[in-house]
This record gives structure tokens, sequence and C-alpha cells, in this order.
């Protein structure tokens, strides 16, 4: 008896705490740390802004983002190079702006002679770092040939020669004149002291200096960066393209791996912003005036592809292929992975990608029809063996939804699901996979289909093992500067479609979401979707 | 007492030999290459071997083996990370206090509240405070912690605004929370072997005798009873910091906290072998030198203990006589 009623107790206890803990009734979510005392925390400025409440008009923007940055070294991967703190890095050469148009940044001026295989480029005579260092075409050059040796990232490989024709100019002499190269050259050639670099204790890995009109106030590996406008800033504003100038006098950047807690950062004041919100927890938040909500176009859209490796059962069955596009139902996966936020795909990209025609839209992408499906494996060799598909650990919901789906329609399926490190090393190898799950990412159809469909590209054929060079020869000639035009980009898209050798999936919105009392006014985008942190003017921040 | 220190101190070298052979066994057994992590699925071929040549991944195991005892034994050099290219030591005297901050105040309170509950649920055995008691205890074990933390996350920042979310910048007050959701498991364990060690001793004849005496009821449970109680309590506290310490990870990414756990979680999902290594290394020597310390307190809360040091010490004087 006293055991029930001791039981009874602990029951009601637990039940009133979760109450409390928010399973009922909306509160004041602008409540902060802060108001709670009445006094205005000084936290913020220099150490990520944790605890910091809500906006105090202290001049600093608080950002949260959820990839890390674990180094300030200019020479990186692909991998998160658009995040929304590089540019307040490094000052590039080029920078895109959102309507697709690669802007002049540090360069002053470049043109080609022989239809883009060899640019002339001259900078500002004029850029000095952070650190007072005055920048040369020496500089340039040096960073662009360290960019090759550490081969970290493909497009640099198309590179032949760098040579400093000046104090001020050089000239580049590129291996491939593809659509869109250069200039995404041009955006990823970062401005950096030779000088500055190599008196750095760690290649700038802890301590930065930086060519932008910001400079580093704080950063610890993976937890936050802080920035504060430079008063020294080189070029007039005037000269600096709208997306990139710096209006706002400090931003701090937060890293929230975590992403149930983007929400409860926000709420509680801890950041004024976050970029990238994942849709499960950007929709807890829709209807709620306290935050304004930006949502726009993933540059990443997911993508099936198929094994090109004659082992797999895929490889040379197109019937199997189109089957399994039919059996795919992409509302599902909206729902079940963006919370209903995000469109089907009608290409392989989405249609943020530079070449990308708005009236694939309007045609007929594999809809979803079971019965084709079934029609479709009928015709086909497939003989009931399990399909092999490949995805990222982090992306087993999305492997499970298709993996239904192609229940449905009667294909036997079973999910590899593997670290990151893992993936990256067999993702390669079309021979341990029929399927793979993966994002795509690329600022044009051009930069996508090299780095996926040229059989050329690897040892072992294109992205998933496939020798087809009836696509390739069509790659080759669309891609080159004369040649990306919209019907040659129409006869890949086609090609790509009709033999089913990959299949765009979905298009995850993205979200934005900042507080609405932050009072942002002329608010500027950046290419990815995002409001540019540090061009829009915030009367509160 | 100094000598047995001195061979407790001695017998760390093998054990971090130990773990550094097996951490750098199992990190070369573990599928992945670390070449194709760092320069991306785009690299070339030639890019490939280039990169595994100067990680030095093409030499064979024993010498690579071999090179990094060396490193680390020999010249104390941990290395520098792949990813960031930062010293390892510098790093983890950045990242260790964090942790340590995180599993000490983890420790208080678990232990702060497990050994008075467990005297409660004692000294009042089969009573409704011992099935309450024990109720909790049950529900602390069973409580995964991230749930816990969610849970608090939003009762005490977002609802009533009491305590930060996330983050270190307010100092001891950052490591409530996360210390709070990363303790039931500690607490319930501490009044589980709280209670039990006490019904042992709350039955012998001494707490007894100091009953007849007339002693006050307080002093004889707090006084006599626990005390004597204690020394399976700091065993456990001594395998709970340990536990704390090497699963921190999770509670760290939940609250931004910038620890070892976090460290060397990122590191294994980027293949960074060093960090990997140089991390469990040290997490190991720290947990040798905290059992170290428990054994050293098992003297300082048991007299009888206290004899056998200063015993054979006697013995030896008398041998040697």
């Amino acid at each position: 008896m006293k055991l029930r009623k001791a039981l009874s107790l602990l029951l009601a206890a637990l039940m009133l705490v979760s109450l409390l803990a928010g399973c009922g009734g909306s509160g004041d979510s602008n409540k902060t740390p802060s108001d709670n005392d009445g006094n205005t925390p000084s936290g913020n400025e220099g150490n990520g802004g944790s605890g910091s409440g809500g906006k105090t008009g202290d001049g600093v923007l608080t950002v949260g983002y959820g990839t890390v940055i674990d180094s300030m070294t200019p020479f990186r991967s692909n991998t998160g190079q658009d995040a929304p703190y590089m540019t307040l890095l490094f000052e590039s050469l080029a920078v895109l702006d959102n309507n697709g148009d690669y802007l002049k940044w540090a360069a002053k001026d470049w043109n080609t002679t022989d239809n883009g295989f060899t640019y002339d480029v001259e900078i500002y005579d004029n850029i000095t770092d952070s650190a007072g260092n005055h920048i040369t075409a020496d500089d340039i050059v040096w960073f662009l040939e360290e960019t090759i040796k550490a081969a970290l990232k493909p497009d640099f490989s198309k590179i032949e020669s760098v040579t400093k024709t000046g104090d001020y100019t050089f000239q580049v002499k590129l291996s491939d004149n593809m659509y869109g190269l250069f200039e995404s050259l041009m955006k990823h050639t970062f401005v950096i002291s030779k000088a500055a670099y190599e008196a750095s204790k760690d290649g700038f890995a802890t301590e930065c200096v930086t060519t932008s009109a910001y400079k580093v106030t704080g950063f610890e590996a993976s937890s936050y960066i802080n920035f504060e406008k430079r008063d020294d800033y080189w070029q007039d504003a005037s000269l600096v393209p709208p997306c990139v100038v710096a209006n706002t006098p400090k931003i701090n950047f937060k890293f929230i791996t975590e992403a149930s807690q983007m929400t409860s950062a926000l709420k509680t004041g801890t950041v004024d912003m976050v970029i990238d919100m994942a849709s499960a927890n950007a929709v807890q938040l829709e209807g709620d005036s306290n935050f304004t909500i930006w949502e726009s176009p993933n540059m990443q859209g997911w993508t099936l592809f198929f094994s090109g490796a004659d082992s797999r059962p895929v490889a040379n069955d197109l019937k199997l292929r189109q089957a399994i596009c039919y059996a795919i139902n992409p509302d599902n996966l909206i729902t079940a992975i963006a919370a209903g936020h995000g469109s089907p795909m009608y290409d392989v990209c989405p249609p943020t990608a530079i070449g990308y025609n708005p009236k694939w839209d309007s045609e007929e992408y594999y809809p979803y029809d079971v019965e084709k499906a079934k029609a479709l494996l009928a015709e086909s060799d497939y003989e009931g063996q399990s399909l092999v598909l490949l995805t990222g650990s982090g992306n087993q919901r999305m492997a499970t939804v298709v993996q239904s789906d192609l229940q449905q329609a009667g294909i036997n399926m079973e999910i590899l699901a593997l670290d990151m490190a893992q993936l990256t090393a067999i993702r390669l190898d079309g021979t341990q996979y029929d399927m793979f799950i993966n994002t795509i990412g690329a600022t044009t159809l051009a930069n996508h289909w090299s780095i996926r469909y040229d059989p050329n590209a690897y040892s072992t054929g294109d992205g998933t093992s496939r020798h087809d060079y009836t696509l390739g020869d069509m790659l080759y000639k669309t891609w080159a500067l004369d040649g990306y035009t919209e019907e040659n980009i129409e006869e890949v898209h086609c090609y790509l479609r009709d033999n089913a050798i990959a299949y765009g999936l979905f298009n995850p919105q993205r979200f934005t979401i900042w507080r609405s009392d932050l009072g942002d006014e002329n608010t500027v985008y950046a290419y990815e979707g995002w409001p540019s942190v540090a061009s829009t003017t915030y009367t509160n921040a | 007492m100094v000598r047995y220190v001195i061979k407790r101190l001695l017998w760390m070298i093998p054990i971090a030999l130990g773990v550094a052979i097996l951490v750098f066994t199992l990190m070369t057994a573990t599928p992945g290459d670390p070449a194709q992590t760092l320069l991306g699925a785009t690299a070339t071929e030639t890019d490939l071997a280039a990169k595994r040549e100067e990680l030095g991944l093409n030499d064979p195991y024993f010498v690579r083996l071999g090179d990094y005892l060396t490193n680390v034994f020999i010249k104390f050099d941990l290395g520098a990370s792949w990813v960031t290219s930062v010293d390892i030591m510098d790093t983890i005297a950045v990242r260790m206090p964090r942790t340590l901050v995180l599993t000490i105040v983890t420790l208080i309170i678990a232990f702060g509240l497990g050994i008075p509950l467990g005297v409660m649920a004692a000294t009042h055995q089969n009573k409704w405070q011992d099935s309450i008691a024990m109720v909790l205890a049950m529900i602390g074990v069973a409580i995964p912690n991230f749930w816990l933390a969610l849970l608090l996350i939003s009762l005490f920042s977002v609802k009533l605004a009491w305590l930060p979310p996330m983050g270190i910048e307010m100092g001891l007050v950052s490591y409530i929370l996360p210390a709070l959701s990363n303790c039931t498991g500690a607490l319930a364990n501490c009044a589980r072997q709280t209670r039990s060690s006490m019904l042992d001793v709350i039955r012998a004849d001494y707490i007894t005798t100091a009953r007849s005496k007339g002693v006050p009821e307080r002093s004889v449970i707090y006084k006599h009873a626990l005390k004597n109680a204690m020394i399976p309590i700091i065993t456990a506290a001594g395998g709970a910091f340990g536990h704390l310490l090497g699963g921190a990870m999770i509670i760290e990414t939940i609250f931004n906290i910038p620890g070892m756990g976090t460290y060397i979680i990122g590191s294994l999902n980027n293949r960074d072998y060093p960090v990997v290594q140089g991390g469990t290394i040290f997490l190991a020597l720290a947990f040798s030198l905290l059992m170290l310390l428990v054994d050293l307190l098992y003297a300082a809360v048991d007299p009888r203990i206290k004899a056998q040091y200063a015993g054979k010490k006697r013995k030896k004087v008398k041998a040697n006589a």
C-alpha cells in the first residue's frame, strides 16, 4: 500500500516536471536569463555569446550554425567551403551573388583571349590584410600553387600553370575551358599574404590574419568564431560587391551540432539567428511572431545514383533502374525527411544550379507509379535478389523510406549505412552497392557533371564506376565554354533522365530563422539563399 | 605509502603502453582511408597516393607502431592533428579541464544526493522512504541522459530562463544543466551502493554498542556507520569518475561543450588517428591516476588500511634488523 502511494507521488512529480518542461502551454519564449534578473549581460562579446540573453543592441550579431569549423586554414577541401563565415575570413578574387552572377572582389579585372583556356587577371594594388601586409600578385600565385599542391579541391587540378606577369597581374592557363570553371576558381582563390601565413605557428589553424573587412577576435575549433569589423579595411565600400559589404560591426558564430538545440538557442537569445536549421526543428517555430522564418530552395538536392559496375544487377538493366525511379514516392521523402518542406526534383540537380532550365519542372520525371514500376520490373532481368543501398549513417531514415517504397513494387533492398570516412572510402567503388543516396553540391550543372559522370575521371570510371563514353562525349561538348547552350544542356538532361543514370529524389527547403526583434532592414541575400550576415543592416544587433 | 605510490605510478607506464598499442592497432584496423577522408571523394589516385605517403600510411604496421611509440614515450610528443595541424597536447591542455570540471560537478551532484538518499533508504529499510529512494534509483539508471538533457533545457533555460542552454561562457553555472543531465546513472548507483553498504554496517555489533551507550542516532549513522560503509562507495565513485570522463561525449555534444569527448569523437569520424590515439592515452592515464587516488583515499577513511601500509613498512624494518 505504501509502495503504491510512493509510486503515485513519484508519478505525479514526474508529470509536473514534464508539464513545466514544455509539454503544454506556450509560455514566454522571449524570456531570457538576462530578462530574469534585469541585468544586461556582457558575456556575448568575444566568447561566443552563450547565455547572453536576447537583443541588447550591443552591436553583436550572434549566429548559430550547424557545420563546425575545425581550423581556419585557407587550404581546405570543398566541404564547408560555402559556409557563411568563409567570406568573413578571407576575401577571394570573386564572389557569387544571389542572382548567380560572379562579381569581382579583390580582382580588379580579368579577360580571356583563347576561349577560356587562358585568363589574365589584375588585382587591386592597395590590398592589405588585418596585419597590415601588402598583397601583390606574388601572394596570389603562391596561394594558387599551394592549393594545387595540396590537392584538396578538384577544380584546381585543372590549372595547368600560373604565372606572375606584373606586380598586380598574373596569368592562369587551364587544361579545360569548362563553363564556370574559371569563375569558380576565382571564387575559391583566397587573398592571403604568404608572409603572414608562413609566420603563423600552425598555418592559420587557430590564429588567422584575415583579408576581408573583418578580423578574427576569437576562435575555438568546433565551438565559436568571432569577427569584428576592421577599421583599416583597404577597399572603398562603393567598390565592394553588395553581398559582402560589411555593415554589421561584430558577428559571432556559435557552432551548434545538436539540431534540437538550435531552437533553444533562438528562444533563449543565445543566438540571434540560426542559419540552415533542420526543417523538423524549424517547423516548431512556424506561426510564432517572435521569429522570422526564411525558406529558400536548398543548393543540395538528394539524388539516387545507380552503380555502373558490371557486377551489380542495376548496372546494365535500364528497366530495373526505371522501375526503381517509378517506385519511389518523393512526397513520402519530403514528409518524412523535410517535415513537408521540400519539392520533388526534375533533374539530377536542384533548380538552384546555374544552367538549370525551369521548363523541366513542368515535364514528366518518373512520377510515382507503383503499377508502372511493377510492369517495368516484370520486363527487367531482376530475379528478386536483394539490392544494396549505400548511404551515410545519418541518412538511414531516408534509406528506410526508399526501402519501404521499393518493397511495395516488389524490389528487395538492404541498407548499407556507413560513417562518413567509410562512405568516402568506398563510394567510388560501384561494385559494393547498387544505389547510393547522396546530396548534390555544385554551382553549375557542368561542375556537377564533371564530378559525377565523367567516365575518365577516376580509375574505375565515373563517380559510380560507369564507363559511358556516349555520355562522356556529350558532356565534354556541352560543358565547354562555347558548348554550354540550352540545346546541348537539354540533350544531357534527357540522356541522364531517359537512361536513369541517376534519379533526383527531392530538394529540401533551407531554413534561416532570426529573432524578429533583430530589426533587420535592407536584407541582402547570399547565393546560398540565407541573408548575408555582414551586409544586412540590423538596427537592434 | 610513498613506495606504494611510486610502484603504482610505475605501473602506469605499461598501462599507457598497452593502451597505445591497442588503440593504434584498432585504428589501423578500422575501415576508412584517412587520406581519402582528408582529401575528399573527388581526389585523384595520384593525390591519394601522395597523401598516404605523407602521412606514413604506406609503411608497414610495425614501422608505424615503432615510430608512434618512440614519439609518445621517448620524445613525449603526441604529434599534431592531421586535419587541423594543431598540436594535440595544446588542444588537450585546453579541452581536458572542461571535461574534468563537467565530471567533477557531475560527481559532486551525484554523490551529494546519492549518499543521503542511500542512507535514508538503509535507515528506513522496507518503509516508504526506502521504496521511493530505490524507485528513483531505478529511474536514474534507466533514464537516457540525452532525453533528460533536452527536458531540463526546456524547463530551466527556455521556460524559466535560469540557466544557459549551451556553452561554457558563464563559468561553473554553465555546467549545472550538463551535470544534472549526466549525473542520474551515477546518482542511482551511488544510492544503491550506499544503501547496500549501510545495511551491512548498521547491523554490526559496534553500532549496537554505540546505540546502547546512548550515542545520538544521527551520530551513530553518519559518524560510525557511514564512515565504515565508505569503502565501497569510494570504489563506486572512482568507477563513476572514469565512466563519466570517458562517456562525456553525448552531453558535451548536446550542451556544446568543447571538451575531450567531442574532440575524440570528431577526430574518430575524420579518421584523425593521432588525435584519437593521443586523446585515449591521455584519458587512460587520467583514469589510472584517479584509481591511485581512490586507493589512497581508502587509507584516509579507513585506519585499518592505513595500518596495513604502515605494517608493511614495520615488517620491512624488522626483517632488515
